[in-house]
């Protein structure tokens, strides 16, 4: 087996019956992200022998009969926020040029203790605040279908690296879609967990309320393997949820009939562009003929919660840069400096209601927009998968108009703290477009058994791009 | 009477300790002026005496500790 699209779970299973060796697959992965992953822009930086040296031990603990973990034998890569002891963890910014943290984020001691390698770090839009992907200082990721398009951001290097079959899966964070919108610009999956039920410790926060940390990865199945080892309390984080966590791989029995699914229209239709609207009618068929059910159904405050969420956001991240703000604005890139900027001019009083009001309105979403219904489908994005000039030159009120438009669909869902994930249904025009399941608060099992039923009637997420630098064509 | 522009740098200035030359952009300006105005119109509605001095809620429904 080499790597080149195997999902992490095939991977595993191959580790597991001795087919081949950690060893090896660190040094196809390595050879990957140092050829096609530096090519697409996605790699900061490799730790070749950290991840050897960890591959050679699991080899040994292998051949003595050890207890392997979930993911032994699985190469992944993760977003440069993510901290390791003594480990450079650089955030997309200059200003954390050199930083070296003195913590082990917990999500990657839990993937340290289920056998996954770290081979490092990956490409991400400045301090995690752009959906494009785009990082002002060392550039655009490439998307691996058409690299002349964007890959989506924030976790740009997480969705490349995965999409062009350097790794099986890695590790983004999501405060409006940076885990989402990567996974549906590469063709890949992702999923953004219940707010809490992913730790955040050791993570360079963003927004510390809407901050999410989850995978994106090849197949639904590798999103359960992974998030079963992701999620549960930590004592690091006093905000993370002490509710159990299952065994999401378990409940993947394919049987969807009965489901019953949101259609939501309205709010999350009026923009749709109508190739991604077939797509989605052809994802919904797909449902229907495995037995789920759809219910129409409608939202309503879409323009409140976008408000709150904008109002969150951009306070929490304006509270977590003000003095670098001051003391080093030219730090920044002039895109990164006017997405916080609001967060400073907001009063506190503004802020305060809109977490007092947090609950009340996801309530109120949850029953206009699932009434009985036990997961929703929307788009994850209105439109086709914009190109680097659509977001990058021309007047500026169009390209903000562009990148508002991305995260239509995706930022309002983090204000109201639900589980969502990023399936594949389609191509347009040789682009990826992909649906976004929704789901009750700590209800990720649902999202997980209907994406998996999904994706054993379809192969969009199985398909790896024939990658051509510097063409505009795929 | 000072226009809401100038009040907004004025509060960054003063109350953020911003550089003297902080002064919003007009499409921040907007933005904060449209937001801030949705966000206060919904709490009036929302948040009734009744609901306002409950104790600390979790994120989200049944989330938290």
């Amino acid at each position: 087996m080499s790597i080149g699209g195997e999902s992490v779970v095939e991977i595993a299973d191959a580790f597991a019956k001795g087919e081949q060796s950690a060893e090896a697959l660190t040094q196809a992965a390595l050879r990957r992200l140092e050829t096609v992953g530096v090519e697409l822009n996605a790699v900061v930086a490799l730790d070749s022998n950290f991840a050897l040296e960890g591959a050679r031990k699991l080899d040994q603990a292998r051949a003595a009969n050890q207890v392997l973990g979930r993911l032994a034998g699985v190469p992944m890569a993760h977003k440069d926020l993510l901290y390791r002891t003594g480990r450079l963890a650089e955030c997309g910014a200059p200003l954390r040029r050199g930083f070296v943290p003195t913590q082990t984020a917990t999500v990657l001691s839990r993937l340290d203790s289920a056998g996954a390698i770290d081979l490092g770090r990956l490409q991400m839009a400045e301090f995690a605040m752009s959906p494009t992907g785009f990082n002002g200082h060392y550039g655009h990721p490439l998307n691996p279908w058409n690299t002349a398009h964007i890959p989506g951001g924030s976790s740009s290097g997480s969705g490349v690296a995965v999409a062009s079959g350097c790794i099986p899966a890695a590790l983004g964070s999501d405060t409006g879609g940076s885990i989402r919108l990567p996974s549906a610009m590469c063709g890949i999956t992702g999923i953004k967990a219940t707010a809490t039920r992913v730790s955040v410790a050791g993570v360079m926060p963003l927004s510390w309320t809407l901050d999410c940390i989850g995978p994106l990865a090849r197949t639904a199945r590798d999103c359960a393997r992974l998030l079963t080892v992701l999620a549960g309390a930590d004592d690091a984080d006093g905000y993370c949820s002490t509710q159990p966590v299952p065994d999401y791989e378990a409940g993947l029995d394919g049987d969807l009939r009965g489901m019953r699914i949101a259609h939501v229209g309205g709010y999350y239709e009026a923009t749709l562009d109508p190739a991604v609207a077939e797509r989605l009618a052809e994802a919904r068929q797909v449902f229907e003929q495995r037995g789920a059910v759809f219910v129409q159904t409608d939202v309503s405050n879409m323009d409140l919660i976008n408000a709150m969420s904008h109002v969150v956001m951009t306070v929490e991240a304006a509270t977590l840069h003000r003095q670098w703000l001051t003391d080093s604005p030219d730090q920044y890139s002039p895109q990164v400096r006017g997405r916080m900027e609001p967060g400073l001019y907001y009063p506190a009083t503004r802020y305060a209601e809109a977490l007092c009001l947090r609950e009340k309105l996801a309530r109120k979403w949850l029953e206009e927009a699932m009434q009985d219904c036990d997961l929703a489908l929307l788009p994850l994005m209105p439109r086709s998968v914009p190109s680097i000039a659509e977001t990058s030159e021309g007047d500026e009120s169009d390209i903000a108009a562009v990148i508002t438009q991305m995260t239509h669909c995706t930022r309002g869902i983090n204000y109201l703290g639900l589980p969502a994930m990023s399936v594949p249904c389609g191509f347009t025009a040789g682009l990826p477009v992909a649906l976004q399941l929704v789901g009750h608060p700590f209800d990720e099992a649902t999202l997980l058994k209907a994406a998996d039923g999904f994706q054993l009637e379809s192969d969009f997420h199985r398909q790896v791009p024939v990658v051509q630098f510097g063409s505009a064509g795929s | 009477m000072m226009d809401t522009k100038a009040l907004l740098a004025t509060v960054a200035v003063t109350l953020q300790r911003m550089p003297t030359n902080t002064e919003p952009v007009d499409t921040v300006a907007d933005v904060v002026i449209a937001n801030n105005r949705l966000v206060a119109d919904a709490a009036t509605a929302m948040m009734t005496l009744e609901t306002v001095p409950q104790p600390p809620r979790p994120l989200v429904p049944g989330g938290g500790k």
